[in-house]
């Protein structure tokens, strides 16, 4: 039951983040500098904190290990992403690149935090 | 002619223009909490299945970033979410030093941990956005309007109309992209008169027939030239409101990226700015484009209405 109860708490305060960071990446101009907020952690700090609070610190610390190389496969996905989003729009190009994400992330978990 | 010049150069700030959240729809907010959401939800369920480690991953998977980018490319143009992509870039950098300060604070000190892990990202993502546009102009970066989509020229060309004005352009900065921009605008034949392009002010004006003021290095003399080109393009083409910009080329003694940009007004006055920072060739053009287009707004809001 508290599984659950820590699961729609992550999905709700995840939800809210997301809405809060891109509204600041809105208002910032010029669009290069607010697009930073697009590579913001609005869903990794509700997820560690949660995490913390309802699992402790060692369940936090694995998950911020894990984070580095998913946030490391994100960079390569953000390079990738340019050129495909350029080719291809927006929709298709990012999700046509979110395969090198679960390449290098998957890779980088196997080699280093398996 | 009254000038209204800015004194000190102006730079081209990062704003924050708050009236931009009433433009976003509510669909868009709901679109963006439920990707959120649903990120959040897979990966808090991959780490009760798989472990901590591998849900981790998951924290920076980017499941919302094409949502953002799809939704920012049917609102502002596919330049828009280049740019946005090309932001994220960084902040994803930042956010491994995020992930890196939260890994080492968690178990020392898990009351400042996240505080100073966003801290963090702060810090190395803003810090990398200064230093990659550091080293663009240290490389002289070769770039062409990257971030200037056609909506940004809508304001300004919104101000002329709704002022029933008319407007005519002598650039000798931009290469044409700010009339280019102006024309994206529905409507804008009957709006803009007319412009001329040149490389250099002092051939508009004898193109113009106008006299050349003096401007051997002196930024004051650029000023004149700015303003007596938006007055010449008035006059030549009969419009309300003339536009002129110049940019100063590169010289050893001030270096390069001086524009004076100035707007010239039905009763004879003329608003003007300059800067004066190099941001690399195709972002000086990009700024006066964008400033230009604010110079526009501000000098339309001065006059009122025809």
């Amino acid at each position: 039951m508290l599984a659950v109860v820590v699961l729609i708490a992550k999905a709700l305060v995840g939800g809210a983040m997301v809405v809060a960071f891109s509204l600041v990446g809105e208002v910032i101009e010029p669009r290069r500098l607010g697009g930073i907020t697009s590579g913001a952690p609005s869903v990794a700090l509700p997820g560690l904190l949660v995490t913390l609070l309802a699992s402790g610190a060692a369940a936090a610390v694995d998950l911020s290990l894990g984070m580095i190389a998913g946030a490391a496969a994100l960079v390569v996905w953000c390079l990738v992403g340019i050129d495909a989003v350029k080719r291809f729009g927006a929709l298709k190009g990012s999700v046509a690149a979110m395969s090198v994400w679960f390449v290098v992330a998957i890779s980088l978990w196997a080699l280093l935090l398996r | 002619m009254t000038a209204h010049p800015g004194g000190e150069p102006d730079e081209e700030p990062a704003t924050v223009d708050l009236a931009k959240v009433r433009k976003i729809s509510l669909r868009d907010y709901v679109v963006r909490f439920c990707f959120g959401a649903v990120v959040s939800l897979i990966a808090g369920v991959i780490g009760l299945v798989a472990g901590d480690r591998l849900s981790g991953l998951f924290l920076a998977f980017p499941a919302i970033l094409p949502a953002t980018l799809t939704l920012l490319e049917k609102r502002e143009g596919t330049a828009q979410a280049l740019s946005d992509i090309r932001g994220a870039t960084l902040g994803a950098a930042g956010m491994i030093a995020f992930a890196i300060t939260a890994a080492i604070l968690l178990r020392r000190a898990p009351v400042i941990a996240l505080p100073a892990a966003l801290i963090a990202w702060i810090l190395a993502s803003l810090g990398l956005h200064v230093l990659m546009r550091r080293t663009a102009r240290l490389l002289v970066e070769r770039q062409y309007l990257p971030e200037v989509p056609t909506s940004d020229a809508f304001p300004a060309m919104e101000c002329v109309r709704d002022g029933g004005w008319t407007i005519s352009v002598a650039d000798a900065s931009t290469g044409g992209s700010l009339t280019a921009l102006m024309q994206g605008f529905p409507g804008a034949t009957g709006m803009v008169r007319g412009a001329l392009v040149m490389p250099a002010g002092d051939a508009m004006c004898r193109e113009l027939g106008v006299p050349q003021p003096h401007i051997e290095g002196v930024a004051p003399q650029w000023s004149a030239l700015a303003r007596t080109l938006a007055c010449a393009a008035r006059g030549h083409f009969g419009s309300d409101l003339g536009v002129g910009l110049i940019a100063e080329p590169r010289c050893a003694a001030r270096g390069a990226g001086h524009s004076w940009i100035a707007v010239s007004l039905p009763d004879g006055s003329v608003v003007e700015r300059q800067y004066s920072r190099d941001h690399g060739p195709g972002r000086n053009r990009e700024r006066d484009v964008r400033m230009a287009l604010q110079l526009i707004v501000e000098a339309c809001n001065r006059t009122g209405r025809r």
